[in-house]
């Protein structure tokens, strides 16, 4: 009998509530890289709308979610569009 | 009355105990994990329970970790968290609970229930994801097996409350520190470790006849000058007299006393923190009584902050 591979174990649904469990870890493992990803940006001198552009996401939303979260001795951009 | 400050207390401890468990990863969202690893840090019957059934901090970080691995692992993902750093809360602004864990202390503080760490521990073991569930099978227990102590505690004769104190100016609280009594006497009686849970001090040399001089943090302190520091520690009774002032200030400052206290538990210490100001001036306004509430509450978030910073340096 093979190994299921890891598409064929992420792909598996027979235990839907472990698997909602395991995407719980998974998402709070995703919002940890992100603010850290999103402090790193920002201390290299990238501005909100670079942020955003790189997520995929709007400039307002990601300066909601992380405005206040990030390591406040950032020294956070003004607004401005790019650079 | 009694039963919104007990809420307040228990929900104070359990935040900053949870978010600085969560700044160990670089998060900002303290969930049931974090809050399961701040209740094991408590020195009430909560803590006790969950640390008598193997539930102590080192154990329930790994078992923690190991079960978030073994998740990620059921998607095909092979990543290990980011190892975990030092405790860095540093400005507490931003961290949040997240749905689940501030679902747990709504549950804990509602209407019938005692708001207690007792109370948000029951809430925990009842949480409808599992996590919880799997975590404790890890450590070799059960909810139920811990829903049992937590009764059998509950049917013991309380114990009698420490009389209160009318001073104003004195505050005490207790903590649980998962160290020994030995590792926590040598943080608490050395004045060359005073930065590591004095939030204001960046450093401490040695000055004269016996004293200390600690150099603060931020500027904003500028104007107090160094602060002068002796300790007076006594190895055989654990107990570290602290006195802190500030010679130079070109404010109006009052003479700081803080008291450690130490005894041994099960899986670490007892830290007794005694706080007092010493003052003339602050004690004639206390007449008026106007300033009371504010000074209880100032010295109740002095104590507690101390013992949160002695217990969050020795559990790195």
């Amino acid at each position: 009998m093979s190994t299921p591979s890891p598409v064929e174990r992420a792909s598996d649904t027979s235990d839907p509530f472990a698997g909602l469990r395991a995407i719980a870890s998974l998402r709070q493992l995703t919002e940890t890289l992100e603010l850290r990803q999103v402090e790193a940006a920002l201390r290299a001198g990238l501005t909100w709308q670079n942020v955003a552009d790189a997520l995929g996401v709007s400039r307002q939303a990601v300066h909601k979610k992380y405005a206040k979260r990030v390591d406040p001795s950032i020294d956070l951009p003004r607004r401005k569009s790019h650079g | 009355m009694a039963k919104l400050t007990t809420a307040f207390t228990t929900t104070h401890r359990l935040w900053v105990a949870a978010m600085e468990e969560t700044s160990r990863q670089g998060g900002k969202d303290a969930g049931l994990d974090h809050l399961l690893l701040a209740l094991t840090l408590d020195d009430g019957t909560a803590g006790q329970v969950l640390r008598a059934s193997g539930v102590t901090i080192e154990r329930a970080r790994d078992a923690v970790a190991a079960q978030h691995r073994d998740q990620l692992d059921a998607l095909g993902l092979d990543v290990a968290a980011p190892a975990d750093g030092p405790i860095a809360l540093g400005d507490p602004a931003g961290y949040d609970w997240t749905e689940p864990a501030r679902s747990v202390m709504t549950q804990a503080t509602t209407v019938g229930q005692s708001g207690d760490t007792v109370a948000v521990l029951r809430a925990l073991l009842d949480e409808p994801s599992g996590f919880i569930t799997a975590v404790l099978a890890r450590l070799e227990t059960t909810p139920s097996s811990v829903r049992g102590l937590l009764d059998e505690a509950a049917a013991l004769p309380a114990s009698t409350p420490a009389a209160r104190t009318d001073d104003p100016f004195h505050r005490s609280t207790t903590a649980f520190v998962p160290a020994t009594p030995d590792a926590t006497w040598a943080l608490v009686s050395d004045p060359r470790r005073l930065a590591e849970w004095d939030g204001v001090t960046a450093s401490v040399a040695p000055g004269i006849a016996g004293t200390w001089v600690a150099t603060p943090k931020d500027e904003m302190a500028g104007d107090l000058g160094p602060q002068h520091v002796t300790v007076d520690a006594d190895e055989v009774r654990r107990v570290a007299h602290w006195t802190f002032w500030w010679p130079a200030s070109k404010r109006r400052t009052n003479t700081r006393h803080v008291i450690f206290t130490l005894e041994p538990a099960a899986s670490g210490t007892t830290v007794r923190v005694d706080a007092t100001w010493e003052t003339a001036a602050a004690r004639k306004r206390w007449r008026f009584g106007i300033a009371r509430p504010f000074f209880r509450a100032l010295l109740w978030f002095q104590v507690t902050r101390v013992a949160s910073s002695v217990s969050a340096a020795l559990r790195g």
